[in-house]
């Protein structure tokens, strides 16, 4: 089972064992096959330098009436640069081949015992032959040739040594490489969801299991609190606004009876006037909002109604107008037979709120009055609607960032004091969930226009 | 019509005091209020208004469980007033019975105007002419009687007016007509509207090419001015 890992400690000490650990199990697992690969590569080698007593000893015998050695004999001798003699039952030496000088030519039995103490460069090695003892003696300086430093016959082993452990570290690093790389991918793709999911304000949920566990529980506990701290602004927004719009009831209703009462005098009647057209002001200001609300903290779902482009204009014209606009102003609706099909797939309400809020916000900024132009039309697979007015127009400025994508907040976008803020926010806002663009220039020869162009699919929302 | 008895619950005070003002100066006669959805519910049962005007957010009882109780005795008619704009919550209105659903702040002539359709389309006054002018409209008999000529008005006709009627003062779209004769799919009914409001100001109108009441609002839709007032 594996090991939990609860904290920054735990996984940074878990990835330094990794880090440190691997280098040395390669070294140790690279020692131990090296030994096993040249140990079975060279074992014909070593077979080959140990000193061949069995046919040394065969080439000893009696021949022509003595005994004498094969060349095999004398030629292993000055291959091992080694003297040998043959001892008869009785200690006497009855052969030998370059025996040093210094050397008996009898032995007792405590001599041959003493055989055995010569030093490691000069051993003296015992062999039973049918005539006797055969003793070999090896001389001092003797050529070495069974080690691997000098012996040219180890060379390909160890090269081959070599090569098959490069390839199989090679294919051992790659192989840890590909795996390391697919569980850290496995690992942390879901995080970067999630993290994705965290700017875009959706929910998620992570696994929490495996080895960064602990970090998934971090990330699903900090979604949470944050789709909960959304929520949270979304009702105290609906619950604020939901206990604004009783009392403004009461102050627009009591302003319109004043209004419509003949019997005061025309002063007071307009200034009742005033009264109910902020009062209305403020009605769509909390609409505005609580509508800005849901759409920036995703709690809005988008519909997917079949429209009509040219009615959509209608409905929202006809809006503006029953409700009553000043003298000073005009809404006209500019026709396109192309927009008199249910070609458009969108959120009808959303829509309606969009173009409410352009022509809205036309008469809030041109308070001596315009012309308001509407119109719809669909070419190829966009549906553009257009809203321009013949005001004061938007400075440069201001149009350059709302056509950029920024929010026009805070801007200061004519000369005197008007802001355009929470309505053109939705408008873009609205765009956006749609998969459209707006854009925002001058009208000819003074106002603003508008263009919306909003994808016939709404499915691109 | 402003005959009938009209019971409105909100928990507001001032806002039933604006209420009982603006039915009041519109000629309505019998209005009853109420505080909560208990005393609503007790009113209902000892009076039987003839339509009831509720806020949704009431104490005790919301306007919503007052609607339900009412719906499971009654088809009388409801409008939902209220602080609760939401799709939502105008959804729950209607799946559990409501009529209408105004949401506040509302212009007081909407609200009346709303009633007033509401108590036509409840209680159809088999008498009930319209004066346009100097036509009259006897929508019991389905005809028009306009400069001594009479003329009988077809259901299409009817169906039209009606409409501009609940809506009278008040624009309405070409596509709402449409949607009233032949269905959510009107598409292309356009043209066949205009001949139909063609032939409608034939029988109302004095001079039908410069109509006084039956008006176009040219690219949005029609208009129906009532200068004489109904009957």
């Amino acid at each position: 089972m594996k090991k939990t890992i609860n904290s920054n400690s735990d996984f940074f000490r878990y990835m330094r064992h990794c880090t440190y650990g691997t280098p040395v199990i390669f070294i140790i697992i690279n020692v131990f096959i090296s030994f096993i690969l040249f140990t079975i590569s060279t074992s014909e080698i070593k077979k080959d330098n140990a000193f061949p007593f069995e046919e040394f000893s065969a080439g000893i015998g009696f021949r022509d009436g003595s005994i004498q050695q094969s060349s095999f004999v004398s030629d292993t001798l000055e291959t091992y640069n080694a003297w040998a003699m043959l001892l008869d039952s009785t200690g006497n030496m009855i052969w030998e081949y370059g025996l040093p000088e210094k050397l008996h030519k009898s032995y007792t039995l405590s001599d041959i015992a003493m055989f055995s103490r010569y030093p490691e460069d000069n051993p003296v090695k015992l062999w039973k032959h049918e005539l006797g003892l055969l003793v070999i003696g090896f001389r001092s300086g003797r050529k070495f040739r069974n080690g691997p430093l000098n012996d040219p016959r180890y060379f390909v082993p160890v090269n081959n040594c070599i090569i098959v452990m490069l390839i199989l570290n090679f294919i051992s690093i790659l192989f840890l490489f590909v795996q390391n790389m697919r569980r850290f991918e496995k690992a942390v793709d879901p995080v970067l969801n999630a993290i994705h999911c965290l700017s875009l304000g959706k929910p998620f949920k992570l696994e929490e299991t495996g080895r960064i566990a602990y970090i998934n529980a971090e990330l699903n506990r900090v979604g949470e609190i944050l789709i909960k701290k959304d929520k949270s602004r979304i009702n105290w927004i609906r619950g604020v606004s939901h206990d604004i719009r009783t009392p403004l009831a009461v102050i627009m209703g009591y302003a319109n009876e004043l209004e419509s009462n003949l019997s005061l005098p025309d002063e007071v009647r307009e200034q009742a006037g005033i009264i109910r057209r902020h009062g209305d002001k403020l009605g769509h200001l909390i609409s505005d909002l609580n509508l800005a609300a849901k759409l920036e903290y995703g709690a809005q779902s988008i519909r997917h109604d079949t429209i009509v482009p040219a009615e959509l204009v209608r409905i929202v014209v006809s809006s503006v107008l029953n409700a009553g606009i000043p003298e000073s102003f005009a809404v006209r609706i500019c026709e396109d037979p192309t927009a008199e099909v249910p070609a458009f797939t969108g959120d009808s309400v959303l829509v309606q709120r969009m173009l409410a809020n352009l022509i809205r916000n036309s008469i809030t900024h041109n308070p001596n009055g315009c012309v308001i132009t509407v119109s719809a039309g669909i070419c190829g697979d966009i549906c553009f609607f257009e809203v321009s007015d013949t005001g004061c127009g938007m400075n440069k400025t201001a149009m350059e960032r709302l056509n950029s994508g920024e929010s026009a907040f805070g801007l200061n976008t004519t000369s005197e004091s008007s802001e355009h803020g929470l309505g053109l926010k939705i408008v873009l806002k609205i765009v956006e969930f749609h998969g459209g663009k707006a854009v925002f220039t001058g009208n000819v020869p003074t106002g603003l226009k508008v263009k919306i162009e909003l994808p016939l699919d709404g499915s691109r929302a | 019509m402003k005959d009938r008895t009209i019971l409105i619950a909100d928990d507001e005070a001032d806002l039933r005091k604006l209420l009982l003002s603006v039915f009041n100066r519109a000629g309505y006669t019998h209005i009853l209020t109420a505080s909560s959805g208990n005393e609503a519910l007790k009113i209902w049962e000892e009076k039987s208004p003839d339509m009831l005007i509720l806020d949704v957010m009431l104490p005790g009882k919301d306007g919503f469980e007052v609607l339900k109780q009412i719906r499971q005795k009654s088809r009388v008619p409801v409008l939902l007033l209220t602080a609760r704009g939401e799709s939502e919550d105008k959804i729950a209105g209607f799946e559990n019975g409501a009529d209408d659903y105004l949401v506040k702040p509302f212009l007081t002539q909407e609200l009346l105007l709303r009633v007033q359709a509401i108590l036509n389309r409840s209680y159809p006054d088999k008498e009930r002419v319209i004066r346009l002018g100097e036509t009259q409209i006897h929508l019991d008999s389905s005809e028009a009687v306009c400069a001594d000529k009479t003329s009988a008005l077809t259901a299409t006709e009817l169906m039209i007016l009606n409409k501009l009627l609940d809506n009278e003062g008040r624009i309405v779209t070409t596509g709402a007509l449409c949607e009233v004769i032949c269905g959510k799919s009107w598409y292309g009914y356009e043209s066949t509207l205009a001949v139909h409001i063609r032939h409608l100001r034939e029988k109302i109108e004095v001079n039908p090419s410069k109509p006084l009441s039956l008006l176009t609002v040219k690219g949005i839709g029609y208009n129906l001015v009532v200068k004489g007032g109904t009957q």
